[in-house]
């Protein structure tokens, strides 16, 4: 089935992104209304079942963080569609310059735990956690979408590559993701991918890890990979120490050096929130 | 933060109670069933049970050395015996649960999650710690409804510890469980010398348990000899001491069979001011050529009992234990009434002080081997002075 024949069925079709295997669009459907159409080609049985299992988290989940999943088919041999809520918002990614103040940046830093403890309290782990799939809707507050490449921490393994590197976006990614060190993945991934957005707000906007804002390194990747993040530069914003202890736990290269459960986390966000500027 | 001293029990265990009782020389137990049967342990004062630890020495779970056989859930008799070195998963459940049910019956103060000994860097240690350890045990804990914290048993050598990226594959792994809440580590060390004398085995141990604590894991470190006073710098929830040798340096010749019955050791005694246990053959050459050396011999009951010409020296005799206990309980009470910089200043005093008593010893002629000298407190210091570094306190 082509996708022109599963949008034949549905209106006012537009084109939202196009990435990979997957296409999405805003539509809308006959019974719900305005909602979002995501049409993807599966290669193989183990994908099509981490689909499943991306369609079961987000079912599972009733949470103003997250879009709620409205429908899940397959359509001929390798084609599959999701329809979840429309929502109308940005990604961070177009508007990164409205959260670059520090009260914003952690004000959407601590919504982002909040969404983010649900999956982990499922022993989830969303292993994409960057600007671009971070929405915000008209009252500044964020959706997190794609759970794509989730982790079930508790389920067996759906491939055993070999490939150098893990599923996840690699500018985004934690250390452990790009060796694919999957032992090592857990929520504590994520908390480093939310730590180079929150560094990313407060440095206005740039990446943490890019060459030219450390002022060394070959590469965004090969920085996290060595560890080399513009620390220095940070520093140079004069945040209050909390500011700077965050950071520097959330940018740890190894989990360990991560908050080891969210409450931790939360603490240290709440620390920073008593020491505003 | 302040931590407390707990007595690693083995053979001859009530010399440990009745020091605790009538000395105040610690604030709980350590229990370890090769030396205490299950009747024993059931029998103890509900409010030693209450603040004890149990440590189910798993270590070599095919061998049930000394009273572990009187253990039902030690994993060669929960098994009813295996033959590989692969210990069965549906064996490792059994023993779980035994293990649980008994920790949380008997009151201990936590539930212990065992390990199993592993020499070198195995590269399945994680994958086999948590699939017959980590997760039968914590299933059982949420099977029983246990209420207690849970702590995880790691055993690592010297080679684990140095290694950077098998250490933080552990400290990874081990920080990785919400329903665990501490760590009781035992650091087995390559060297067979009485003291421990490796700069960077005291620095790696440190570093860990520093990364341990960053993690709000409390963190238990058993097995100990003096060497405490200098691991107390990374802010350890609880300390152990010893009566014999063996429960103050882990060695799992110590649990393996057919080990067969050791010479003892010469009787000797712990001088605080040196930093160090000196045989009973040293000690008139010191009272009469170190300058007031008589003073160098803590002066406590124990001593004086000791110091009458009828007292048969003898390795086995309690009094040698006890005033051990006494008088590096003492010490470690004044370390733990300091925290961070102070400590380590204090520490370092202590070694200081102690350096320079066996350097006027050698002066007067007195030339101790290097089981009874200062010569661990040349590592000593240079592991606390490379934690300071770190930790910025200079």
């Amino acid at each position: 089935m082509s996708h022109d024949d599963i949008l034949s069925e549905y209106s006012e079709v537009s084109l939202l992104k196009r990435g990979g295997q997957r296409a999405v669009y805003r539509v809308t459907a006959p019974k719900l209304g305005v909602v979002v159409l995501k049409i993807g080609e599966y290669s193989s049985p183990q994908a099509l079942e981490r689909i499943r299992r991306e369609v079961a988290v987000l079912r599972g989940l009733d949470s103003p963080y997250f879009p709620k999943n409205l429908g899940f088919e397959t359509h001929g041999a390798n084609t599959f569609i999701l329809l979840e809520e429309y929502v109308p918002s940005r990604p961070l990614s177009e508007c990164l310059g409205e959260f670059t103040a520090p009260r914003r940046a952690l004000g959407l830093a601590q919504h982002l735990v909040g969404g983010l403890d649900l999956l982990w309290q499922k022993r989830v782990v969303h292993r994409d956690v960057k600007p671009d799939n971070i929405l915000i809707t008209s009252d500044g507050k964020p959706k997190i979408i794609d759970l794509g490449i989730a982790r079930l921490l508790d389920s067996e393994s759906l491939t055993r590559t070999l490939n150098a590197v893990g599923p996840c976006t690699p500018v985004y990614a934690a250390p452990e993701q790009l060796r694919n060190r999957k032992a090592k993945i857990d929520h504590r991934t994520d908390q480093f991918n939310l730590g180079m957005i929150f560094v990313q707000l407060l440095l206005g906007g740039r990446h943490p890890f890019d060459p030219r804002v450390v002022g060394r390194g070959e590469s965004i990747v090969a920085n996290i990979l060595n560890n080399l993040w513009a620390s220095e530069v940070f520093r140079g914003l004069n945040l209050p120490g909390p500011w700077n202890r965050l950071a520097l736990r959330l940018l740890g290269n190894e989990p360990f050096m991560r908050y080891r459960t969210t409450a931790e986390l939360v603490a240290g966000l709440g620390a920073c929130e008593e020491k505003q500027l | 933060m302040t931590f407390q001293i707990y007595h690693q029990l083995g053979h001859n265990y009530v010399w440990n109670l009745d020091s605790i009782r009538d000395d105040s020389t610690g604030d709980g137990v350590i229990i370890g069933p090769r030396s205490m049967e299950r009747t024993k342990v059931e029998a103890l004062d509900p409010e030693i049970r209450r603040a004890a630890i149990f440590d189910p020495q798993f270590f070599l779970p095919d061998v049930p050395k000394g009273k572990l056989d009187t253990y039902d859930f030690f994993p060669e008799i929960a098994a009813d015996g295996f033959e590989s070195d692969e210990f069965p998963e549906t064996s490792a459940a059994v023993s779980a649960d035994g293990c649980v049910k008994f920790q949380i019956s008997s009151n201990f103060r936590y539930v212990t999650i065992p390990t199993r000994y592993a020499g070198g860097m195995p590269s399945d240690f994680i994958e086999s710690q948590e699939r017959l350890f980590v997760k039968p045990f914590l299933k059982a804990c949420s099977d029983q409804g246990c209420k207690k914290k849970v702590i995880l048993q790691l055993v690592l050598n010297d080679n684990m510890l140095r290694d950077e990226e098998y250490s933080a594959d552990i400290l990874n792994w081990a920080t990785g469980f919400d329903a665990v809440r501490g760590i009781y580590i035992i650091a087995e060390t390559s060297s067979l010398s009485k003291q421990v004398k490796d700069s960077d085995f005291l620095y790696n141990l440190l570093r860990f348990m520093a990364r341990l604590r960053l993690n709000n894991l409390k963190v238990i470190v058993g097995y100990l000899n003096t060497e405490s006073i200098v691991l107390s710098l990374a802010d350890p929830q609880i300390v152990t001491v010893g009566a014999y040798e063996n429960t103050r340096a882990f060695h799992i010749r110590t649990f393996q069979e057919g080990t067969g019955k050791q010479q003892g050791p010469r009787p000797r005694l712990y001088l605080s001011r040196a930093l160090q246990w000196i045989d009973r053959g040293y000690h008139g050459a010191i009272i009469r050529r170190y300058p007031d050396g008589a003073a160098l011999f803590d002066k406590n009951k124990y001593q004086a009992l000791m110091f009458k010409p009828t007292f048969k020296w003898h390795f086995t005799k309690p009094e040698l234990y006890k005033h051990h206990f006494l008088e590096l309980s003492r010490q470690l009470r004044r370390i733990a009434a300091v925290e961070g910089r102070e400590r380590y200043r204090y520490v370092v005093s202590l070694i200081n002080k102690s350096m320079d008593v066996h350097k006027r010893m050698a002066d007067v002629g007195i030339v101790l081997d290097g089981d009874n000298d200062g010569s661990h407190l040349g590592a000593w210091l240079t592991a606390a002075n490379e934690f300071a570094q770190d930790r910025g306190w200079v």
